[in-house]
């Protein structure tokens, strides 16, 4: 019969309380951190959406039936959402730079 | 026939044919009419359930594509319909009822994990609210003292753990399935505020078989100590699996395990 674990062994205890305060050290740092991209409003096309529309219209994932539309949004590299002609804030209505 | 034990019986009928489409109930039901007519009400609800089924699980759905995935959607709601009235609740036993099928009827075998990750992710938006735990409480515990640790999951934590490359065919539509041991952590982090997307929003995140291992048995209320010597967890990550909690707000509070050599007098409550 193998023993009871009665108490954790002093030596695990290190690389464990290491890791806690590593995770918090990763917490203390900027939020920008967490992520390298961005969300890009008025770019996607039906059925390409990132989530949820900003006005509720759907909540999931490519449920977006609507070309562009300022209330759905697609993640891009952070910093390249200009360049698709997409908006950072949901907007009202399709986006009219992606027209045509 | 009393006219009460007439009505139900009535009723069981047309429920039983609007589930599995007999022609001689539907017959016996409305011998006056012609065989297609009752058809209709039968097509609108296997119609809603395979549909609301297909919401709560499209990544299974995209994979399986339409033809197949309405095929053994129809079958379980015919088995299983719903028992509650709320159609987002419908679908919770889909995974299940799909790894109890027959393996030599040839359904993909990745099938009933990819049905567990969609229906996690489904779970995960309806769950409950919570704070997340307190950073600074946290940060405030000794460090011989961690690994009597507990994690206090936010309820709308949830852990796949599978054979195959679950986290890939959700990402990507390209992607085919291959045998490939991960797990999927999935949860709803609170709103950031002015972002549109009320009430938080689902994420998920891929870990190794080992870092799976880790988490579940942290998320079922193991020490972070008891949790790193599992087996199953060599080789895990602790310190990124836990900055990956924090970071996304997934834990709603932690309780210290007292073992009289680590208290003090005076220590952290839990």
């Amino acid at each position: 019969m193998t023993a009871l674990k009665t108490a954790i062994k002093p030596l695990a205890l290190l690389p464990i309380a290491g890791a806690l305060a590593g995770a918090l050290t990763l917490m203390a740092g900027p939020a920008a951190a967490q992520s390298n991209m961005e969300k890009c409003y008025g770019i996607s096309k039906p059925g390409e959406n990132g989530c949820a529309h900003a006005k509720g219209l759907h909540s999931c994932a490519g449920n977006s039936n609507l070309t562009y539309d300022g209330g759905d949004w697609k993640l891009v590299k952070a910093g390249s959402c200009a360049e698709e002609m997409g908006a950072l804030k949901p907007f009202d209505g399709a986006n009219p730079k992606k027209k045509g | 026939m009393p006219a009460d034990a007439k009505l139900a019986g009535l009723q069981r009928d047309f429920a039983a044919f609007l589930l599995r489409g007999d022609p001689a109930v539907a017959g016996a039901l409305r011998p006056d009419l012609p065989a297609g007519r009752l058809a209709v009400y039968r097509n609108t609800v296997m119609g809603s359930l395979v549909a609301v089924l297909g919401h709560a699980h499209p990544t299974l759905h995209r994979v399986l594509g339409e033809k197949r995935f309405a095929a053994l959607a129809c079958r379980f709601a015919a088995e299983a319909p719903p028992r509650l009235p709320m159609l987002w609740s419908y679908g919770a036993g889909f995974a299940d009822w799909l790894a109890g099928l027959d393996p030599a009827a040839g359904l993909s075998p990745w099938a009933p994990d990819l049905a567990r990750f969609d229906w996690a992710m489904h779970e995960a938006l309806f769950a409950a609210d919570a704070e997340p735990l307190d950073i600074a409480r946290l940060a405030a515990i000794p460090p011989e003292q961690a690994g009597a640790l507990r994690l206090v999951p936010h309820p709308s934590l949830r852990l796949v753990r599978t054979g195959w490359n679950i986290h890939a065919l959700w990402r990507d539509a390209a992607a085919a399935p291959v045998p490939l041991p991960e797990a999927v952590l999935v949860g709803r982090s609170p709103a950031d505020g002015d972002d549109g997307t009320a009430g938080g929003e689902v994420r998920c995140a891929r870990l190794t078989a080992a870092d799976g291992a880790l988490a579940a048995r942290l998320l079922a209320g193991a020490t972070l100590g008891e949790a790193a010597e599992d087996e199953d967890a060599a080789g895990a990550d602790l310190q990124s699996l836990l900055a990956l909690l924090l970071q996304n707000r997934l834990l709603a509070g932690f309780a210290l395990d007292r073992h009289p050599s680590f208290t003090r007098p005076g220590g952290i409550d839990p």
